[in-house]
């Protein structure tokens, strides 16, 4: 028994010392010239170069829910004092019920937790044990394991060595053959529900960026007309206008894009990124 | 659950809190925890399974009875015939019925026949080949009068269920778990110590050692046509490490899982890779189902009685036997058939009895000849199991004429430094525990505790380190 609660004791100890040493705000500083942060899932990951959006730093990552990026963001502000505005991706897709798939699912969960668990609290801790206890209790030696090879190997920041996101130029070209085989096979998604859990956390960040006087922009990335989620759009629109009233909101859904500028029905290739991030840029760094 | 795994973390230690401090010195009370427990642990698999694991169990105790009360002979092969007919026509169903229709149409297919046999698309019920054969035993030593069946039926459903061996062995006798079951267990601080130590060692092996060369061994299997035959070598050797540490981890877990209840299960492996000739490898390795083969087929076959033909012809159908247990592919069968090739000369020439102690006992290194014994040993039976791992018989061939290049005395494309050294750690241990019944079984024990604790921590730290995805055992699909 004394084996057993000696045991217990040194990896509480573990975990609270590694997690002491990573939270170091010097392991989150990122370059000063970067004023505008990108967050988001795969949409803003594709479609916002941070080369072209000037002083912006995309941090954006497929299939990362709301409630990975507050956390994110909640880190990067608290270090990070230059930052003075936050994109946030906020589509169609954010609102549908397979986010709460995203924030608590193993296959999301032992990805994300080892990157973001040093950052969280005891509410965030036990709202992912809430839904899927087996999935944290898995993710701890993941966690462990991430953290002491950050302290032990690091030559960079944590957000780098952690891979909290970056833009990803897509190479793919969509045809119109593969338009119609990618709406086909969208065709028996049905978009029902809508993820809590996912708007509670927008709201976060939102609250977030207005207590640290951080400007919050809400944007839609160009999608493909095509694209089957559009079948919610009176709901996405009421949730906009209902829970987030007051936040700018860039809607940029309809923007011209040439078919051979997207790499599927939802994500722009690196051209059509490219012109997508150029009348961004334009927009947001005209004033 | 897997022994590996939370729900299996969460389930023991409830299972075994009640088992002691409610059921107490209540023999009957814990029996029946037991064996609602064991049902619990397997319907977590597959309820659905649970009714033929009930009917394959009530139908050994029913015939088991029968055979017994019989006076004549006919009367008590007849029930004996029953049990195995039935008994085996499951696990022929589940297991082999794919495999004998799909060999029957390639083998008509070149005389013109185009046969549209239908194949079954089942689910191969977890453990049937283990629990088939806990009940088969039962029935054959009530036959052979070497017991008498026994008229309480949790007791008998409770040694043909209890969990640590329901899935994956090791096949216990009736001889020898029966009377366990009947007798009053009392708590013992020192098993439970010891059955904990041996559960970190299954647990170490598993994690550790086997999910690792697991990696390398998938990754070099699935892509075989890609890599230089040094790096196909290391990849039979991954394989061959693999495949020890994930079965007798298993079964490491399994007799610490059991101890923590007052049972003694028999022994599965003993130290096999030290095996100096192909007898004693096969005196070591999964002991139970090879001592199952010798005592209901072998010995009844004539076994090395009689002539040379029939020594081999008993040999060959043993080892094939062995092969076609583990899986309806023909590449067990070349396994098995490639073991028998072995260890016919070794009969033969009266030398398969040789090599009954430990290895090296009582000193550090083995002799030379030791050496070369257990090098020529661990060789041949690496070249086996890439039968055993190949998708069939082609990737097995090509597997192993791609060794046979000149690659092979390149410098291997895979060579995971860390992997390694844990594996030299883990044979350390090995060799150093030889004369236990797990390596670490003596461990440490004159250390100060410090330093034993600080193992053991070690131990569990690199356990911990390696888990977070659950890597299901290999044996579980026999």
């Amino acid at each position: 028994m004394l084996f057993l609660l000696f045991g217990a004791l040194i990896m509480t100890a573990s975990f609270g010392v590694t997690d002491m040493l990573i939270n170091k705000p010097d392991n989150f500083i990122i370059n000063p010239k970067y004023t505008t942060l990108i967050i988001g899932h795969s949409h803003p990951e594709c479609s916002m170069n941070d080369s072209i959006i000037r002083h912006s730093l995309n941090l954006a990552q497929s299939g990362e829910s709301y409630f990975y990026s507050f956390i994110k963001l909640k880190k990067l502000l608290e270090s990070n004092p230059n930052i003075k505005r936050v994109l946030v991706e906020f589509t169609n897709n954010c609102i549908t019920q397979e986010m709460d798939t995203w924030t608590y699912a193993n296959k999301y969960l032992l990805y994300r937790y080892p990157k973001y668990s040093a950052m969280m609290n005891w509410d965030a801790n036990a709202e992912l044990f809430l839904h899927n206890p087996k999935g944290v209790i898995n993710a701890q030696s993941l966690a462990i394991k991430t953290k002491l090879k950050y302290l032990l190997t690091h030559q960079d920041n944590f957000v780098k060595e952690a891979d909290w996101g970056k833009y990803e130029g897509l190479n793919h070209t969509l045809t119109s053959e593969d338009s119609l085989k990618a709406t086909a096979s969208y065709d028996s998604m049905t978009v029902t529900g809508i993820s809590e859990v996912n708007l509670r956390f927008l709201k976060k960040i939102t609250e977030l960026c207005k207590h640290q006087n951080v400007d919050i922009i809400l944007i839609r990335s160009p999608q493909n007309p095509s694209y089957p989620l559009y079948q919610n759009e009176a709901v996405f629109l009421d949730i906009l206008n209902k829970r987030l009233p007051g936040i700018k909101f860039l809607d940029y859904h309809n923007l011209q894009i040439p078919l051979d500028e997207f790499a599927d029905l939802e994500h722009l290739n690196a051209k059509g990124s490219a012109r997508f991030s150029m009348a961004l840029d334009s927009v947001l760094n005209s004033n | 659950m897997l022994f590996n795994s939370i729900d299996f973390a969460l389930f023991l230690p409830i299972v075994y809190c009640l088992y002691w401090l409610l059921a107490k010195k209540k023999l009957k009370i814990q029996n029946i925890l037991l064996l609602i427990a064991s049902y619990f642990f397997y319907a977590c698999w597959d309820w659905r399974f649970l009714f033929l694991l009930m009917f394959s169990t009530f139908l050994d105790y029913y015939t088991g009875i029968k055979i017994n009360d019989s006076t004549s002979t006919t009367a008590r092969k007849t029930w004996l015939i029953i049990s195995v007919i039935i008994n085996l026509g499951f696990l022929v169903s589940f297991k082999y019925y794919n495999f004998f229709v799909d060999s029957f149409a390639a083998v008509i297919e070149p005389f013109g026949f185009n046969p549209n046999f239908s194949t079954l698309n089942v689910i191969l019920p977890v453990g049937i080949s283990f629990y088939t054969f806990h009940g088969l035993s039962y029935v054959f030593d009530i036959y052979n009068r070497k017991i008498t069946p026994t008229t309480n039926f949790v007791d008998y459903s409770l040694f043909v269920s209890f969990f640590p061996l329901l899935v994956a062995g090791p096949i216990e006798r009736a001889t020898h778990l029966l009377p366990q079951v009947k007798s009053p267990r009392k708590f013992d601080s020192v098993k439970t110590i010891d059955g904990l130590r041996q559960i970190l060692w299954g647990l170490f092996k598993k994690i550790v050692i086997a999910d690792n060369c697991a990696e390398y061994a998938n990754q070099i299997f699935n892509n075989s046509g890609d890599y230089s035959g040094s790096t196909l070598v290391l990849g039979a050797l991954f394989f061959t490490i693999q495949i020890y540490c994930d079965f007798s981890g298993y079964s490491d877990i399994a007799l610490g899982v059991a101890r923590l209840f007052g049972f003694e299960l028999l022994r599965n492996f003993a130290y096999p890779y030290f095996s100096r000739d192909i007898a004693e490898f096969w005196r070591r390795w999964h002991i139970s189902l090879s001592s199952w083969f010798r005592d209901y087929l072998y010995i009844p076959l004539g076994g090395s009685k009689g002539g040379m033909w029939m020594k081999v012809r008993n040999t060959f159908i043993i080892f094939i036997v062995s092969g076609f247990w583990h899986g309806a592919n023909w590449t067990f069968i070349i396994w098995g058939a490639l073991n028998a090739i072995y260890f016919l000369p070794l009969l033969l020439s009266n030398r398969n009895r040789t090599n009954l102690e430990i290895v090296a006992m009582g000193r550090y290194f083995p002799s030379l000849r030791e050496f070369l014994g257990m090098t020529v040993t661990f060789s041949l039976t690496v070249f086996a199991w890439i039968f055993f791992r190949a998708e069939n018989v082609g990737h097995a061939l090509s597997f192993i004429s791609a060794i046979f290049k000149p690659s092979l005395f390149s410098i291997p494309v895979i060579f995971p430094l860390g992997i390694i050294a844990l594996i030299g750690f883990f044979f350390f241990i090995e060799w150093l525990g030889r004369g236990n019944q797990y390596a670490i079984a003596a461990i440490g024990h004159r250390w100060p505790i410090a330093i034993r604790w600080t193992f053991y921590y070690g131990l569990l730290a690199l356990v911990f380190f390696s888990s977070g995805k659950e890597q299901q055992f290999i044996y579980f699909q026999f």
